[in-house]
């Protein structure tokens, strides 16, 4: 039965490949976004976000919320991964989240990661196939130091 | 469309089949001594000894293999252009990738959107089952259940919809329905948002509750989503 088996397949797979007839493969796609797309969450914060050629920041005393609106380049339900740069002065704490919302506005779910410390830190935040559909939005929601000690430098988002 | 795709493979594979066994018709069979050979059951000698008497075999068959190499060209000419052919046949159908830039878009229709959902729930009944079916930790629970608390210190809007907060020993389980539903919107990323060192991971199931409500289901996790291998 094997045998036949592959006796079978085996050429006809042969023939596939030789006719240049390949099952269609999934690309992943990649879109940067600079920090600078980030902006206030909370309306009564609109002066206390600050931009710079290389990301937002926030100047007010405290930390606070920015929400960063992603593109998305293909429509897969597959999941994605938002990469957030990020960049501390000294020892400070962002925490980032990554929504999903269908598009009719259902929350879908939701995927976070947070890091301490000081200087330029990537967070990879991945957000699985169940959390996603093909045409969810996704957006991502940060929380970062006040007094202009921390930026969000870019947002990349990977979807498979 | 996946059925086009079938019916593409299945036909190439059948066709491919029979240029096979074809072929394999008109093959001659390899010398007695050859095939022994190859098998081991001959001695080194005994093999040398077969070699010398295939050229003769060989010689006899190359008529048959000519034509059968001649029938395999013209089967290939053919399965070209039948592949071609149905190739045209899914490009004209919309049978771009599935998944993709180029996929069809589905958000107008109405039985794509009713499958969507049925798949949904059928997910979602599956994370409600895991649920159910996780180990309890009382102490996980104790201390994650005051940790959700916590979060929703500040959170009007959640606290006033709240129904329950159920801990298990990795997965919480907050259900909210009523309320301001615009409020909700509002704090329901900032209430995820602040559970990201204990519970970075949340599914969602909004249903509506038959009566013009939403009823709003999360399932938190202390365990995060692994992406995919070949994908960062």
């Amino acid at each position: 039965m094997k045998t036949l088996t592959t006796c079978t397949l085996a050429p006809a797979f042969g023939l596939l490949i030789a006719l240049g007839f390949t099952p269609t493969a999934q690309a992943a796609t990649v879109t940067n976004h600079s920090g600078t797309i980030c902006k206030n969450y909370n309306d009564y914060e609109a002066t206390k976000i600050d931009f710079l050629a290389r990301g937002t920041q926030n100047s007010a005393a405290y930390a606070t919320q920015v929400i960063c609106p992603l593109t998305r380049a293909a429509n897969s339900s597959a999941g994605a991964t938002a990469y957030v740069d990020i960049y501390h002065y000294g020892y400070q704490t962002t925490s980032c989240t990554l929504y999903s919302y269908t598009n009719l506005g259902t929350l879908l779910g939701s995927a976070s990661q947070s890091w301490s410390g000081s200087g330029a830190r990537e967070l990879s935040i991945y957000l699985g196939s169940g959390k996603s559909a093909a045409w969810s939005d996704y957006s991502v929601l940060c929380t970062i130091p006040g007094s202009t000690n921390g930026i969000v430098m870019g947002v990349d988002l990977y979807e498979y | 469309m996946k059925l086009l795709h079938l019916a593409l493979a299945a036909s190439v594979a059948s066709l491919s089949f029979g240029v096979y066994w074809s072929a394999a018709e008109h093959r001659a069979p390899p010398p007695q001594a050859d095939r022994a050979a190859s098998a081991g059951r001959l001695a080194p000698r005994q093999a040398d000894a077969g070699r010398v008497n295939a050229p003769v075999a060989v010689q006899s068959a190359k008529p048959a293999v000519e034509s059968g190499m001649a029938a395999l060209r013209r089967e290939m000419a053919i399965l070209r252009a039948e592949v071609g052919a149905l190739r045209q046949q899914v490009a004209t159908a919309g049978g771009g990738p599935v998944d993709g830039a180029l996929a069809k878009d589905t958000r107008h229709d109405p039985i794509a959107q009713a499958e969507a959902e049925r798949q949904r729930q059928e997910q979602m009944a599956a994370v409600e089952a895991n649920f159910r079916g996780e180990a309890a930790d009382r102490s996980w629970s104790e201390r994650t259940t005051a940790t959700v608390q916590h979060a929703l210190a500040g959170q009007v809007a959640i606290q006033s919809s709240l129904r329950s907060v159920e801990c298990r020993s990795s997965t919480c389980r907050v259900e909210l329905s009523g309320g301001n539903a615009a409020a909700l919107d509002k704090s329901l990323p900032l209430f995820a948002n602040r559970l990201t060192e204990s519970l970075p991971s949340v599914t969602v199931n909004q249903v509506e509750d038959g009566a013009g409500g939403v009823t709003t289901v999360l399932y938190l996790s202390s365990e995060v989503d692994q992406p995919p291998v070949d994908g960062g």
